[in-house]
């Protein structure tokens, strides 16, 4: 008596049904990833945290020679001309300092210098500085690894920055790694307004190196050159940062619409050190958290001592949250 | 089986590789290594179920590494694995010019395929002529990169597996003694 054989058609009905498995599985992780997505981003469960985990150091050993190559050569070609260059720089250095100055003076006799000092005070952002490790290898994606993860207090949906403007936001964290979305991905986009005419609108990413800004064409004042600046709507950026600078507009076919394309004020191609912003000041908890309770914040709410009259705005603005809020 | 767990580090070891050329190349130009091991699974393993398996593990892979929906990647490579593995059990793509046709017409569909899940899923923009040029450029880095993936892949499954691998004849569904396989 021979072993026993399994039916053709029971084997066919096997593979069909695992592999039916095998696609609900991962339709169904999409579908969940993008609810997660929208509630601010997520932290990675510990069997998916490993492979964050080990991609960080990994990606920045194999990435380290071709680094080193491209730095090398790079700084060789900066070289030349690097001192024509510097005497520029020092001259216009000079002139900016001389404005400074003089705008300096402006504001310290219109009495502003201490108010924006003591506003400084209170929406101060801690920024932990991190380190790209790696970039996202799908051409179809705009992502980035960087070296701080929950153990640094990086938590999903933290903004990311550089000196020169806004770089995306986390979306992933596992204990020393986190998943960061570039402002040019398909899938990011920020409310955000022109600097000099304060309109409004949305900044989108296309998957490109340039982004779209689109706004309403009625009453607003838009040209090529304009800044275009975080609105702080939106609950994820904080006023003010740097998005990019318009390059061109575009009519987007539709009478209420146009759109603008816009350079990222960050070369967002060579990034290697970003600033993670730790949590939001507590004028911003409380803008952005104006309806939930205050025991609710993951910190209590602190009311900066150095400014008399910037202490009784804030109570007044906590009693109003707080009436809001009942 | 000693080829599946072998397959898996390949697969992973090359995103790492892709990782580092990621670096260099601007993004369509750099050939998706990890996704090309699933292409070479699908024309050259004939084990069907470990293949199908091996290509989601690797999909899964990518998508903690890509900033992709968890899930897009190990959904599109099951179904590059399903649709390699049904063209080689059905046409001869043994040759070097069949097989570069078949990974750029890949891409292409990969590509296109991506961007509409995420204008699906996200409501991102719908895909137009940049993407499908994007794509083309993708295509093309991938079939370069194809040859020497495939050759390395079938080197390791003779390396590994207990059986031939059957580049000329038509592969089976697994289905043919044993069990599954």
């Amino acid at each position: 008596m021979g072993p026993r054989v399994m039916p053709d058609w029971l084997k066919r009905l096997g593979i069909l049904l695992i592999v039916a498995f095998l696609i609900l599985l991962t339709i169904t992780s999409m579908v969940s990833d993008r609810r997660a997505i929208a509630d601010g981003g997520r932290e990675l469960p510990w069997w998916q945290a490993i492979v964050l985990e080990v991609a960080a150091p990994v990606q920045r050993v194999v990435s380290a020679p071709v680094d080193g190559a491209r730095d090398f050569f790079s700084n060789y070609v900066d070289l030349i001309g690097a001192k024509a260059e510097n005497r520029r720089l020092r001259r216009r250095i000079a002139e900016v300092e001389s404005e400074n100055l003089q705008f300096r003076e402006a504001l310290v006799t219109s009495g502003h210098l201490a108010r924006v000092a003591s506003m400084r005070d209170e929406i101060e952002i801690p920024l932990l500085p991190a380190e790209v490790v790696g970039i996202d290898v799908a051409p179809w994606f705009r992502s980035v690894l960087v070296d701080r993860g929950e153990e640094h207090g990086v938590r999903p949906g933290y903004p990311v920055i550089t000196y020169d403007g806004v770089v995306g936001s986390v979306t992933a964290t596992s204990a020393h790694a986190a998943k960061t979305m570039l402002i040019l991905d398909r899938q990011s986009s920020i409310d955000a307004v022109v600097q000099r005419s304060r309109a409004r609108g949305v900044v989108r990413g296309v998957g490109r190196d340039q982004l779209e800004f689109e706004f309403v064409v009625r009453e607003s004042d838009v040209t090529t050159g304009d800044e275009i600046v975080t609105s702080g709507l939106g609950g994820m950026y904080p006023k003010g940062l740097r998005i990019g600078r318009i390059s061109e507009l575009r009519d987007a076919g539709g009478r209420l619409t146009k759109i603008a394309i816009v350079e990222p004020a960050v070369d967002l191609g060579r990034l290697e050190q970003v600033f993670v912003m730790l949590r939001r000041g507590p004028i911003m908890d409380l803008l952005y958290h104006s309806n939930r309770l205050e025991e609710e914040l993951e910190d209590p709410i602190f009311v900066p001592s150095a400014n008399k009259d910037s202490n009784v705005n804030m109570d007044e603005a906590m009693r109003n949250a707080q009436n809001g809020k009942q | 089986m000693k080829s599946f767990p072998v397959l898996i580090v390949l697969g992973l070891l090359a995103l790492m590789v892709q990782g580092a050329i990621a670096r260099m190349v601007p993004p369509p130009w750099c050939p998706d290594l990890g996704w090309l091991v699933v292409v070479a699974l699908g024309l050259r393993w004939p084990r069907f179920l470990l293949g199908a398996l091996a290509s989601t593990t690797l999909g899964y892979g990518m998508d903690l590494v890509s900033g992709s929906l968890m899930g897009q990647h190990a959904f599109l490579r099951l179904l590059t694995y399903l649709a390699a593995a049904f063209a080689a059990r059905q046409l001869d793509l043994s040759g070097g010019i069949p097989t570069s046709i078949f990974v750029f017409a890949a891409t292409m569909v990969y590509g296109v395929s991506v961007v509409s899940m995420l204008s699906f899923f996200v409501g991102a923009e719908g895909f137009d002529f940049q993407v499908l040029s994007d794509a083309f450029c993708h295509g093309l880095a991938n079939v370069v990169a194809a040859g020497p993936v495939i050759s390395l892949v079938e080197r390791i499954l003779v390396q590994f597996s207990d059986q031939e691998v059957a580049r000329r004849a038509p592969l089976s569904m697994g289905l043919h003694g044993g069990g599954f396989r």
